[in-house]
């Protein structure tokens, strides 16, 4: 292995370094700290409210953290501004909480939307880009209809369109599967593995779906008051006995974890 | 006692503050607008699109207001000139009052009705389902897409609706004073031509596109910085139309003084 090879090897695509996001008096993040090498799936877990989208909202420079890192290709995000946070943006794809599409704009529009304004790629070509994006994730035929006219669960698969459309480096993934049945649920896994498979693509997806989890994880981070309480993998998180983790994954409403 | 003073003086603090706040976010939110018109980054289309929306569909209900506006004008004037002989006054004091401050300031305030809270109930509902941060997260400027369109649009609207508005006023005032007080049309188009001056006529464009300005940032603003569900794009959209007619009403005072003046 060439010296070049094994130093992009041991580098990480995403780091996190003692991020700290507070809101007044509210510690939301608490010197939470991790890395990620590009091509895997990191899968971020926690009650609702613990931070995870806070978290992926910091990693696409949505949110400013009050200190810490980000780093993502080396690049580090807090310290971005302007067109170098819009270059860095180019290159990640987001797949929001709510669908996000733009209710004036057709299914087609939506999903070009990020080609034709960023990039110099013909129309023919960007149809035709669409239009595979929407057949990856079942949505044939849906390119006129208005994002109103479609269901909540296919206006979630046509923000995932819009999201991988542009072959992104990296794409954060906001509870992908909420909303869907169990089948298309599968299905939206299977498409997080393709990526990673086929694009080399690296993941962040935040979900309280254990099921996904455990099948498109590299690693797993249960968020626990701000801190990262298990970094591990699907097996390690499975296996745990901590009792915070233990009652998430069984899902019991007595334990440590009082609501 | 004292508890009650640090209350008081403490709320009469935050709320100077909030006001600063909001004045510099209306500045920087112009400056950004500005930098990308200077760019020549302009979505056509879209500015297109947006004069329709808000300019075009506003034209019957200009039209409406400033023609009784202008008829409301004549009948105070009407009667009691012709009563002391002063009939061939009318029609220049209804034209100056039309071209001076009626027809811009009611322009301004209709359109701040009609377009403003449209505007901010549009970029409200697209910051509280996460359009705004899709846009961003695509790299692509929430000013640019969003509210440069709107600001030219409105810039370009606002001088031809006030031209429009300054035609009813004082067509409204031309009925009235013939029906009315039997006025003869052409004693009120002389009087317009003698008393009526392009400085009077111009000063109230002058005015309209600042009017132009103020309403089109404060409805986006008030957009993006809404916060919660419907309730929040409600309250906005409420403030929206408040903040531009209270502004619109000080800046008209202020413009008028300085151009009037001159």
């Amino acid at each position: 292995m060439s010296k070049t090879n094994e130093k992009n090897k041991n580098e990480f695509f995403l780091e996190v370094k003692n991020l700290l996001l507070k809101r007044g008096e509210r510690t939301i993040l608490d010197r939470v700290s991790v890395t990620l090498p590009k091509g895997e799936t990191l899968v971020l877990m926690g009650l609702s409210g613990a931070g995870k989208s806070t978290l992926i909202r910091c990693v696409i420079g949505l949110l400013s953290p009050t200190s810490g890192e980000i780093l993502i290709n080396g690049s580090n995000v807090a310290n971005l501004k302007g067109r170098a946070l819009d270059n860095l943006r180019k290159k990640i794809g987001m797949v929001f909480q709510s669908p996000a599409l733009f209710d004036s704009l057709t299914i087609m529009d939506n999903i070009a939307f990020g080609l034709r304004e960023n990039t110099k790629i013909p129309e023919a070509e960007i149809k035709e880009r669409v239009l595979k994006a929407l057949h990856i994730v079942g949505l044939d035929g849906t390119e006129n209809q208005f994002p109103s006219e479609l269901s909540g669960g296919m206006q979630k698969r046509a923000s995932i369109a819009r999201a991988i459309v542009t072959n992104p480096e990296l794409i954060l993934y906001d509870e992908p599967t909420s909303g869907l049945d169990p089948i298309m649920s599968s299905v939206i896994n299977d498409l997080i593995n393709d990526l990673k498979v086929t694009f080399n693509m690296t993941s962040i997806v935040v979900t309280h779906d254990l099921k996904s989890a455990y099948a498109i994880a590299d690693k797993i981070i249960l968020l626990y008051k701000g801190k990262f309480l298990l970094i591990g993998s699907p097996d390690e998180f499975s296996k745990s006995q901590d009792p915070v983790v233990r009652q998430f994954i069984e899902g019991n409403s007595k334990g440590p974890v009082k609501m | 006692m004292k508890d009650l003073l640090i209350k008081f003086f403490g709320g009469v603090g935050d709320k100077t503050l909030a006001v600063f706040e909001y004045i510099g976010g209306i500045v920087i939110l112009l400056f950004n607008a500005v930098m990308w018109i200077f760019r020549l980054d302009i979505r056509l289309k879209l500015t297109i699109q947006q004069m329709a929306l808000l300019g075009v569909n506003s034209i019957f209900i200009v039209f409406v207001t400033t023609f009784f506006a202008g008829a409301v004008v004549s009948l105070q004037l009407a009667e009691l000139a012709v009563r002391y002989g002063l009939g061939k006054f009318v029609g220049g004091g209804v034209a100056i009052a039309m071209c001076r401050e009626l027809a811009p300031m009611l322009t301004a305030v209709v359109v701040a009705g009609r377009a403003g809270s449209a505007i901010t109930a549009e970029i409200g509902s697209m910051k509280v389902t996460e359009q705004i941060d899709a846009l961003e997260v695509m790299a692509v400027s929430p000013v640019k897409y969003l509210v440069v369109p709107r600001l030219i649009a409105c810039v370009v609207l606002f001088p031809i609706l006030t031209l429009f508005a300054d035609c009813a006023g004082v067509l409204g005032g031309g009925v009235v004073a013939n029906i009315l007080a039997g006025i003869d049309l052409s004693l009120y188009t002389d009087s317009i031509k003698n008393m009526l001056f392009m400085e009077d006529f111009l000063g109230g464009l002058y005015k309209s596109v600042f009017f132009a300005i103020e309403v089109v940032l404060i409805g986006c603003y008030q957009g993006m910085t809404t916060k919660g569900g419907a309730a929040g794009v409600g309250i906005a959209t409420t403030g929206s139309v408040v903040y531009s007619i209270i502004v619109v009403f000080i800046t008209n005072y202020l413009l008028s003084s300085i151009i009037f003046s001159l």
